[in-house]
């Protein structure tokens, strides 16, 4: 199991940003509206609202992390109820992340990004969803 | 919102004499008058900090205070993307504790590089000239309260 780092250092966008495919903006529903969130979903910090957050774009709820050609995933984490972090699934079926401020990292499965140093409160995928791969 | 476009009057905490000396955080008026002041140096009392933390406690002068919790704040924040996480970090909550002072000190990191600096001017500053369209671009975010900081006459 081998994670890749794919890019320099950025403070300017995050996880869920990435996954969302932004990278020009910090995306988060936090309370005092210093992130981006989409109008349309939720402004609070829960998985429901994470999972708008990805409606809007195009996604639906799906079942696991496997490789579907054709389809884009993207996997949402969750430790002690609240959601963490955010990853994209490549077309390799590899995933790609972004570490908070840090890197953009390239991992074989949703699980291996907790692994990687600094990212053990990540804690574990707990809701996958997928879209038509934009062409 | 433009940072003119505020209608609170600029830098009333000079005029209280929070932030006399401070890296020309004042208002130009004012400059004169306090030019010959100097930043106090300030205790910071044992057991106000964070268990476990490197962060110095006792008698250190505010700057290198601040520069190491910065430090510490940034290492230990680098991989999260929760804006409420990172701005309730305990050693960001320990700079907004600093005070109005620390504003200018802020805005120098803030253009050395864009950060999530936004919840700690908030706070210290009680205004946000940051257009609600431009939320999540840090860059321009940066860029907003750099540019509110210098028609308020702050210097950094």
């Amino acid at each position: 199991m081998s994670c890749t780092i794919t890019s320099l250092d950025s403070t300017l966008y995050n996880c869920v940003a990435w996954a969302a495919g932004d990278s020009d903006r910090f995306w988060w529903p936090d309370s005092q509206g210093i992130g981006y969130w989409p109008q349309n979903a939720p402004r609070e910090v829960t998985a429901n609202a994470f999972i708008s957050a990805f409606l809007t774009l195009g996604y639906e709820p799906c079942e696991g992390g496997r490789l579907e050609p054709g389809f884009e995933k993207i996997v949402i984490y969750e430790l002690h109820g609240k959601p963490t972090h955010a990853a994209r699934q490549l077309e390799s079926g590899r995933w790609t992340s972004k570490l908070g401020k840090w890197v953009d990292i390239e991992h074989d499965t949703p699980e291996a990004v907790v692994a990687f140093p600094k990212c053990a409160n990540y804690g574990r995928p707990i809701q996958f969803l997928r879209r038509q791969r934009p062409t | 919102m433009t940072p003119t476009a505020t209608k609170t009057p600029p830098i009333t905490y000079a005029r209280r004499g929070r932030l006399i000396g401070c890296r020309g955080w004042c208002n130009p008026q004012d400059k004169k008058r306090h030019k010959s002041l100097k930043m106090p140096r300030r205790s910071v009392m044992s057991g106000m900090g964070v268990a476990g933390t490197a962060a110095p406690l006792v008698d250190e002068p505010e700057s290198k205070l601040f520069s190491s919790l910065v430090r510490q704040w940034k290492d230990e924040t680098l991989t999260l993307s929760s804006i409420e996480e990172i701005a309730l970090h305990p050693a960001y909550q320990r700079i907004i504790g600093m005070g109005p002072a620390v504003v200018p000190w802020i805005l120098r990191e803030l253009e050395a590089e864009p950060d999530q600096w936004f919840w700690a001017l908030r706070a210290l500053t009680g205004e946000d000239p940051v257009d609600p369209g431009a939320r999540g671009r840090i860059a321009e975010m940066s860029r907003s309260w750099l540019s509110w900081a210098r028609h308020r006459g702050i210097r950094w």
